[in-house]
């Protein structure tokens, strides 16, 4: 019986020490834009996922694409149905981990800017991805934020010839993320 | 006469395709509380199918309307991003939804909301609630 209660602490504790090194923010936020000739498009997703391992530096993040809110309607409807496909390829990921990853770093007061590098998966296609991520440390958060831009045709993505001026090419993505501090 | 005629079909019918466009352009969301629901389902059921085969359970779920019946573990409120986690024994259903509802902790709810897919839970859009202290089974 008491073996039972030693173990069942060892384990808990062991299973608090590594739920403490692993940060999770489910509701982070990516904006993207699209500055093309005839309209600016924006649409915002607060639904986003990311989860930073403080251990090794190793970052997962994933979002729904359904979860993106434009300003009309018509234009929501389109990006799912015609350009990105949620229904076939509900989600977009991003795998990979922060280079010349310092845990020191990530336990006290802050901000510093660190290079995260990784695979992206936008529309069932895996494109290689490297952001500067800057960081800020506080008392009890830590946020992470970070741009960069995206090429449609990277990502098998076809835009109609009839509306090739209301679309950029090129896509600004911002992200941004807040945890809770262990 | 016969000119005249002509001419006024001919603009009515301009003015009903211009509307239409603008009507089409300027469209407002499709409101998830009026829309004909595609699944009444448990939350249990629903996380269920989306953890033993999530693209089949996309398949079926995504883009449709449910109605989902569980308990509220949690009220998420945080910047821009509002909504109600609840729980069974196998996950949890996210719905997020613009305003939070005067539901208590730990009682029986039925939502109605659009699928978005699987993440950490199952997630649920523009979601409105249709019932409240349903009676536990």
């Amino acid at each position: 019986m008491k073996t039972k209660v030693v173990l069942f602490h060892v384990i808990y504790l062991m299973s608090m020490t590594s739920f403490a090194q692993r940060l999770i923010d489910r509701s982070g936020e990516v904006t993207f834009f699209s500055e093309a000739p005839v309209e600016n498009i924006e649409a915002v997703n607060k639904q986003a996922l990311c989860a930073m391992d403080l251990s090794n530096g190793n970052i997962a993040a994933s979002m729904l694409m359904k979860s993106f809110r434009f300003k009309k309607a018509l234009m929501e409807e389109h990006f799912n149905e015609n350009y990105v496909e949620s229904g076939k390829f509900p989600k977009s990921t991003f795998k990979g981990s922060i280079e010349n990853f310092d845990a020191t770093e990530f336990q006290e007061k802050g901000a510093f800017t660190k290079t995260a590098k990784g695979e992206i998966t936008i529309h069932g296609i895996t494109q290689p991805l490297e952001t500067e991520v800057s960081f800020r440390v506080d008392a009890d958060l830590i946020s992470a934020e970070t741009k960069f831009m995206l090429l449609i045709a990277d990502f098998d993505i076809k835009i109609p010839l009839a509306v090739v001026n209301n679309i950029a090419e090129e896509i600004k993505i911002n992200v941004s993320f807040q945890f809770s501090r262990p | 006469m016969k000119v005249k005629i002509i001419l006024t079909l001919a603009l009515l019918g301009g003015v009903v395709i211009v509307g239409t466009i603008y009507y089409q352009f300027n469209k407002p969301r499709e409101n998830v509380g009026k829309a004909r629901t595609d699944f009444r389902i448990s939350v249990k059921e629903l996380v269920t199918s989306f953890l033993a085969n999530e693209s089949q359970a996309n398949e079926k779920f995504l883009g449709k309307i449910l109605e989902v019946d569980g308990k509220v573990i949690q009220l998420i409120e945080e910047e821009g991003s509002r909504g109600i986690l609840l729980e069974s024994s196998t996950g949890t259903v996210y719905c997020a939804c613009e305003q939070i509802p005067e539901i208590k902790i730990g009682t029986m709810v039925l939502v109605k909301g659009k699928c978005s897919g699987y993440l950490m839970d199952v997630v649920l859009n523009d979601c409105e609630l249709i019932k409240q202290n349903l009676n536990e089974d």
